[in-house]
């Protein structure tokens, strides 16, 4: 993995985005393979490329990987508000966003001093508010779905992984509030045996009364690079070939591990 | 009996307008548990009863055991629509603190039972702790922005404001040229209109 940083790049492909990048800023910002060429001036795009680094494996390298961090962030919350269950914090380029974000507040403020180059301000305001935005969409997306499933992702190893850190604080404060709060109010009320938050009675083997997401709801995908086989019905040997840019509306249990592994895009 | 009562609470919230909240049913919720205690109480006289007599649990008769069967599960019912109840006007408080804010109007708070009102408050808090840590404020900005400046007219006399690094002086029915992102919580308190051409 060739890592470029801003500015010094090997490949002479990667060109200098002087546009946006008034004030010199930005080195550092997101280093990664490929070359930061793809999406021009649109948004904050020049330090963006490791689109393909978050997805894995080599042979998207050369198709999808050149992709600026905001397509990127607007692709990630895509995934997310239509996912039915959480999906893996993307904590890299988050940092990478609100870094850019600081930059550009920087900038802005620089320029508001200077009379003569409003208009430049104001594409920069416009960037930070759109970027915020997204950033903002995306987290509070993540928020709601822990408020509603915060039991079962506590309860599951797996999906609590997928939190970030703020998230698991907030996700265990979550559990401890309503439980204290369920259990003043009616639990610790009702017959002894009747008082769990997580089982019916304590007679019922497991927990049974955790929401859990409906992963068997229908949603629609494109795929992001070519697929042989994806698996849709184990059982009834259901099986189909996806090419990049077609659309289809496909249950969401089967192709999850499609979807975090970048394979395929929510929309 | 039978969750007749349990299931009257359910709808009552069902019901409710999502902004709204009613006021938290004490009295519904003690009847609800006060019959599932009853239904134990049966259980567990039936159970005595034929402990009693030295009967074998499988050989009971069948009118026992269904007995035991339906108590325990209007018990169970009542469990889970008090709890249903109970997470309705959860969400519908969680609503509340991202539209409203940290601070209810008091006609909204009193409508909360002690138990939620407390639970209300760290639910703030920890929400507030999580903006703080990420660094953003999650409850404004709630549609993509396609001005950073937008017009509004104050509704109510508000005195003075910072907005936007000045101070704005807020009388009834001035126009000010606002940030969105700092208009949008006063327009949700609904101290300020946005006017749209």
């Amino acid at each position: 993995m060739a890592f470029q940083t801003r500015g010094g790049g090997e490949d002479a492909a990667e060109a200098d985005f002087p546009e946006s990048n008034p004030a010199g800023l930005g080195s550092g910002v997101g280093a990664g393979r490929g070359a930061a060429g793809g999406a021009g001036g649109a948004g904050f795009g020049a330090g963006g490329g490791a689109g393909g680094a978050e997805e894995g494996g080599d042979e998207d390298f050369l198709s999808a990987s050149i992709e600026s961090d905001s397509v990127l962030l607007r692709r990630i919350w895509q995934n997310e508000k239509a996912a039915p269950d959480i999906l893996q914090y993307e904590t890299e380029l988050v940092e990478r966003t609100k870094t850019r974000i600081e930059e550009l507040e920087e900038v802005t403020d620089v320029l508001k001093t200077d009379g003569r180059k409003a208009m430049e301000r104001e594409l920069h305001t416009m960037d930070v508010d759109r970027t915020k935005y997204l950033l903002r969409a995306y987290l509070r997306c993540r928020l709601q779905k822990i408020d509603r499933f915060f039991l079962h992702l506590a309860s599951d190893s797996d999906y609590y992984s997928r939190l970030s850190d703020g998230e698991q604080r907030y996700c265990d404060r979550q559990v401890d509030l309503v439980q204290a709060h369920m259990e003043k109010a009616v639990l610790l009320r009702l017959p002894r045996r009747y008082q769990s938050m997580l089982k019916q009675a304590d007679s019922s083997e497991a927990p049974d009364m955790i929401p859990t997401p409906d992963l068997d709801t229908f949603v629609f995908c494109v795929a992001t690079r070519p697929l042989q086989s994806v698996q849709l019905d184990p059982q009834l040997d259901d099986v189909i070939g996806m090419a990049p840019g077609e659309l289809h509306i496909l249950r969401y249990r089967p192709i999850r591990s499609l979807v975090e592994s970048g394979a395929l895009m929510l929309l | 009996m039978f969750a007749r009562k349990a299931v009257e609470l359910v709808q009552e919230v069902a019901r409710c307008d999502p902004d709204q909240i009613l006021p938290f049913d004490a009295d519904g919720v003690q009847r609800v548990l006060e019959e599932a205690h009853e239904h134990h109480q049966h259980m567990v006289q039936i159970l005595l009863r034929v402990q009693g007599s030295g009967v074998e649990w499988r050989e009971t008769r069948s009118e026992d055991a269904t007995a035991v069967m339906v108590h325990h599960q209007a018990l169970l019912r009542n469990k889970r629509c008090l709890l249903a109840y109970l997470n309705a006007r959860m969400d519908q408080i969680r609503r509340l603190r991202w539209q409203l804010g940290a601070t209810l109007p008091s006609a909204l708070q009193e409508r909360l039972s002690p138990s939620e009102g407390e639970w209300f408050v760290q639910y703030s808090q920890a929400l507030g702790d999580y903006m703080v840590a990420a660094g953003l404020d999650l409850t404004v900005d709630l549609s993509p922005p396609k001005d950073p400046y937008i017009e509004v007219r104050v509704l109510k006399d508000a005195g003075a404001m910072y907005l936007d690094d000045k101070v704005a002086y807020l009388e009834a029915n001035t126009l000010h040229l606002v940030r969105k992102t700092d208009a949008e919580p006063l327009i949700l308190k609904g101290l300020l209109e946005h006017r749209e051409y």
